[in-house]
């Protein structure tokens, strides 16, 4: 009783900071009271609480790097929670020391294993074709791409499965255009991303490796935006303007290639074109109160009309966020839905159809006081259908379950040590009514931490440690040529896919950039693998995936320069990754194991207003299975004649031989112009200048008697141009 | 920074670590498929050993002693050369016999260097297309290509014929196919020729992934039956 009357003594104040031009929330403001030892910083949406206030007046002020100090006079009776809400006017000031003011800030609040990045910088760095967010992410340090051939990336040595996709909150499952080269992440639509190579907060799950957070960038101005940009391979249009009290942003791209190709040769339907929206609208009913409605979606289509081939795949989805601030505390609402589906078809003779669709709900609060805590749930509805009848072989996978998660996550400071302790606990349960036996039911904890011991104010020890559950597998039949995956979700049989993250480094944050250094243990307890020659149609429940497990370690780092004329940003990482399946009595390289990997993004301001990018990539060479011998057998469908002579390969331990080692160089240079009232941006990247030879795959041409070794390369020297137009 | 390159080199060196792995290789590859029907078949059993990628391959393995037996009589395989419907040319061991359906039948191979396979595999169970009964069928149609069970089998193989333009190739673990519906099998109106084997299980798993049920672990291949039935049809679309 008296506790409870303590707590009903104290009173607090809280609210939203924002730019009084742009409205954008303003994050890292320092918030005090002054002649008084109190203060505490803004969030990341400009949100603060000063709480165990006695009643009294008060001078409260609000001071940031850039912007003009503010003080304002508060007046709290007993138990009020008073809500003040403050606009900042911006001063004169370079934008670089602001950078740095910032940087710091984030770097005390910083998680083990993440990296934030805004995209203004990535569009002038050199573009593979066309700027792309995966294709990005791919140059930071733990990551490695499949191949060029492909947007997927492996995170640590895991699978590129085991990485989520979120933007705006809508999961996408198949984010990946033409093989891969593109995602439906073009970068002039999204203002920001997170990425989290391991270990990430309690908050998300369903992912073993990785997390990739995109946002949709907002817009606050007045004026209506309009951007066409243009590259040889598709043209793409951004407007953003007011609509009613609130924001839009309509981002489409279609490529075009399909289009002027057979205005070039009319008798050449080139078979293949895709597109994306990427739309928001954002509405701010009060500075407490805000809305954001989201909605994605893409489709390709490769259609060739003489062998009927016809391949589609897509996604679909919408997030309706509802931002509040009650009293001193911040909540979100997310009411989500993501579907996506992948259509394969050869005439009446193969058909594979997979279509997955999540709906979900979820609710987070973060209660600000001395320490801050966050809690929430998290609840899904998927429902997939994996259909197949290859050459009268037919399967059906279908399964509804559900998923629901409880999270929650602490964020204090002992002394030097910042502690960020998180649990999430999954209810997984699938019912199936046709078929009782593949029912499945599982409750999993998930325990995370993530500490940081600051030795000085920028430098900082690190340790974090993570479980991680994965509810959905992927099925695909070739890594290096599947545009996309086929979803299925965990039955009966097969156990949610497993691993423990186990992270130590350091990291450095000097006045003109970064340093950072991680040690990792990535220990895969279960893991599946689709196998097509393990696969036995009249068993397929039970070859349908293989049982696993693995591990991969190493470290990864790098160093990152952003200020100056010149910027850059070098990583390495050096990793083992291996693993057993079933049948399999040792363990071997994963296919994604590729020891050293380096990379080196850089940009320098050159005179006549150019800018200068460059990309330069060093791998290990992937591992692969070699052919070690070659044998004859004989296919006999043609009757009354001899059976026809085909031949069959015996091949060495899985992923024993290597690739030659992948380099790759490019460069861009880009220029921003003004012609009158129309702004622009034009840049000329080249893709692997010296034109090197990245091996793809080998085979063995057996038309040829001796049989002759061939290789497949990766992409050759490609120049490419883009012009983008501002009115 | 010395002990940091310690550090470093000590890393990479584990990292490059190859793990060596033995694959078993075995010396010989046998094929042998036996085909049951209402008649007298050639039969044929082809012995190769298995090549380098980049070998020449010779046309097989000549000089071995091939015998097949079942229901007391045994038959002696002779050596001949024969082309496939490519023109590639290879050497098989032949012998021209009815096979009776669901009886055991054993394969004895006495190789050049002496030693000796002998493996059994069980011949599935006669069995009739009853379905369709007639002459011409209209595609596409949900009508469905329906026949007898046979004992043993572990797999249907349908092959559909049209002399003109086409063949292609079905599976059904069940003893009825949605044949007719798929009109892209039919590309021309014409006479067809259904051929619906029942495979044994031998046959089956070669032809899934060439998983050898052989246990010599020096040779390779598949011992395996099929039982095939005919009907041919006009199509018209």
């Amino acid at each position: 009783m008296i506790l409870f009357k303590i707590l009903i003594a104290f009173s607090s104040i809280s609210g939203r900071v924002i730019d009084k031009k742009t409205s954008e929330s303003l994050p890292f403001v320092f918030v005090y009271i002054k002649d008084l030892n109190k203060g505490t910083l803004t969030d990341e949406r400009g949100f603060y609480v000063i709480s165990k206030l006695k009643e009294g007046k008060y001078l409260l002020c609000f001071k940031i790097v850039g912007y003009e100090e503010k003080c304002l006079e508060v007046e709290l009776r007993e138990g009020e929670n008073k809500i003040l809400n403050v606009e900042l006017n911006q001063i004169e000031i370079e934008i670089e020391k602001i950078i740095i003011y910032s940087r710091k800030k984030e770097f005390e609040e910083e998680r083990a294993s993440a990296v934030k990045r805004e995209t203004e910088i990535l569009k002038r760095l050199p573009k593979f074709i066309e700027g792309d967010l995966l294709r990005t992410v791919s140059t930071l340090p733990g990551v490695v791409q499949v191949t060029d051939l492909s947007g997927r990336f492996s995170v640590r040595g895991g699978s590129p499965q085991e990485n989520l996709t979120l933007i705006d909150e809508i999961p996408l499952y198949n984010p990946y255009h033409l093989g891969g080269i593109f995602s439906v992440f073009d970068l002039s639509a999204l203002s920001r991303y997170e990425f989290y190579r391991g270990a990430y907060g309690a908050q998300f799950g369903n992912a073993l490796s990785s997390l990739l957070y995109a946002e949709i960038k907002p817009y606050n101005s007045e004026k209506i935006n309009l951007e066409l940009a243009l590259s040889f391979l598709s043209f793409r249009l951004l407007n953003e303007g007011k609509l009613f009290k609130g924001n839009y942003l309509v981002f489409l791209r279609r490529t075009y290639f399909d289009k002027y190709i057979s205005l070039i040769n009319r008798d050449f339907e080139f078979p293949y074109h895709f597109f994306d929206i990427l739309s928001s609208y954002q509405i701010e009913k009060s500075p407490s109160l805000r809305f954001k409605f989201s909605y994605i979606t893409s489709r390709d289509l490769f259609y060739q009309k003489k062998d009927e081939i016809l391949l589609k795949w897509g996604n679909d989805g919408f997030s309706f966020r509802t931002f509040y601030i009650h009293r001193k505390n911040f909540h979100e609402i997310n009411l989500f839905f993501s579907s996506f589906f992948s259509y394969f078809k050869i005439g009446e003779f193969i058909s594979l159809w997979n279509p997955v669709s999540i709906a979900g709900l979820k609710w987070k609060g973060e209660f600000k006081g001395s320490f801050d805590k966050t809690f929430g749930f998290e609840y899904e509805n998927l429902n997939g259908k994996f259909q197949n009848d290859i050459f009268g072989i037919k399967q059906l996978d279908k399964g509804n379950p559900h998923i629901l998660s409880f999270f929650s996550e602490l964020n204090f400071k002992v002394n030097n040590l910042r502690i960020n302790p998180g649990l999430r606990t999954n209810y997984f349960y699938l019912r199936i009514k046709e078929t009782p036996e593949r029912n499945a039911k599982s409750f999993r904890i998930e325990p995370r931490i993530n500490l940081k011991y600051f030795l000085r104010e920028n430098l900082a020890i690190k340790f974090a440690f993570g479980v991680f559950n994965q509810y959905l597998m992927a099925i695909n039949f070739s890594e290096v040529f599947d545009p996309f995956y086929y979803w299925v979700t965990i039955f009966d049989g097969y156990r949610p896919m497993n691993s423990k993250h186990y992270i130590t480094g350091i990291s450095y944050l000097p006045d003109w950039g970064k340093i950072d250094f991680e040690i990792f243990y990535k220990k895969y307890d279960y893991i599946l693998d689709y196998e097509i020659k393990n696969y036995d149609p009249l068993n397929p429940d039970k070859t349908l995936f293989l049982k696993g497990q693995g591990e991969s370690y190493g470290f990864d780092s790098f160093i990152e320069k952003t200020f100056g004329k010149l910027n850059f940003n070098l990583s390495l990482t050096v990793l083992k990754s291996h693993g057993k399946f079933e049948k399999e009595n040792k363990y071997h390289s994963m296919r994604w194991d590729k020891t050293f990997n380096f990379s080196l993004s850089l940009f320098y301001k050159l005179i006549f207003n150019l800018d200068l990018g460059l990309n330069f990539l060093y791998t290990t060479g992937s591992p692969f299975t070699d052919v070690i011998k070659r044998y004859r057998f004989f296919y006999n469908p043609y009757p009354d004649r001899y059976p026809k002579v085909i031949w069959d390969e015996i091949e060495s331990y899985p992923y024993s031989v290597r690739f030659p080692p992948y380099h790759r160089l490019d460069i861009s240079l880009s220029r921003d112009f003004k012609i009158k009232k129309i702004k622009g941006f034009y840049s000329l990247s080249i893709i692997n200048v010296y034109n090197r030879k990245n091996v793809f795959l080998y085979y063995y041409d057996y038309d040829k008697e001796p049989p002759v070794k061939r290789e497949l390369y990766q992409i050759p020297f490609v120049p490419s141009f883009e012009i983008k137009i501002i009115f | 920074m010395k002990r940091l390159k310690i550090f470093l080199l000590t890393l990479i060196f584990i990292s490059c670590k190859k793990e060596i792995e033995k694959v078993i290789i075995p010396d010989y590859i046998v094929w042998c498929v036996l085909k049951s029907s209402k008649k007298f078949e050639e039969q044929i059993v082809f012995v190769d050993r298995l090549y380098s990628p980049d070998e020449v391959p010779s046309q097989g393995v000549s000089g071995c002693s091939v015998k097949i037996k079942f229901g007391g009589k045994e038959y002696l395989f002779k050596e001949k050369i024969v082309s496939d419907i490519d023109s590639n040319e290879y050497l098989v061991y032949y012998d021209t016999f009815y096979v009776p359906s669901g009886i055991d039948c054993t394969l004895k191979i006495k190789f050049p260097d002496s030693r000796e396979l002998i493996k059994v595999t069980k011949v599935p169970t006669d069995f009739d297309i009853i379905y369709p009964i007639y002459d011409t069928i209209y595609v596409p149609s949900n009508n469905l290509l329906i026949w007898n069970k046979s004992e043993g089998a572990k797999f249907y193989v349908i092959y559909l014929e049209n002399t003109k333009d086409s063949f292609f190739t079905f599976f059904s673990p069940d003893t009825f196919f949605d044949l007719f519906r798929r009109g892209s099998a039919f590309r021309s109106e014409g006479i067809y020729e259904v051929y619906v084997r029942a495979e044994n299980e031998d046959l089956y798993y070669w032809n899934l992934n060439r998983s050898d049920r052989i246990e010599e672990e020096w040779v390779k291949g598949v011992f395996g039956a099929y039982v095939e039935r005919r009907k041919s049809f006009y199509i018209k679309k």
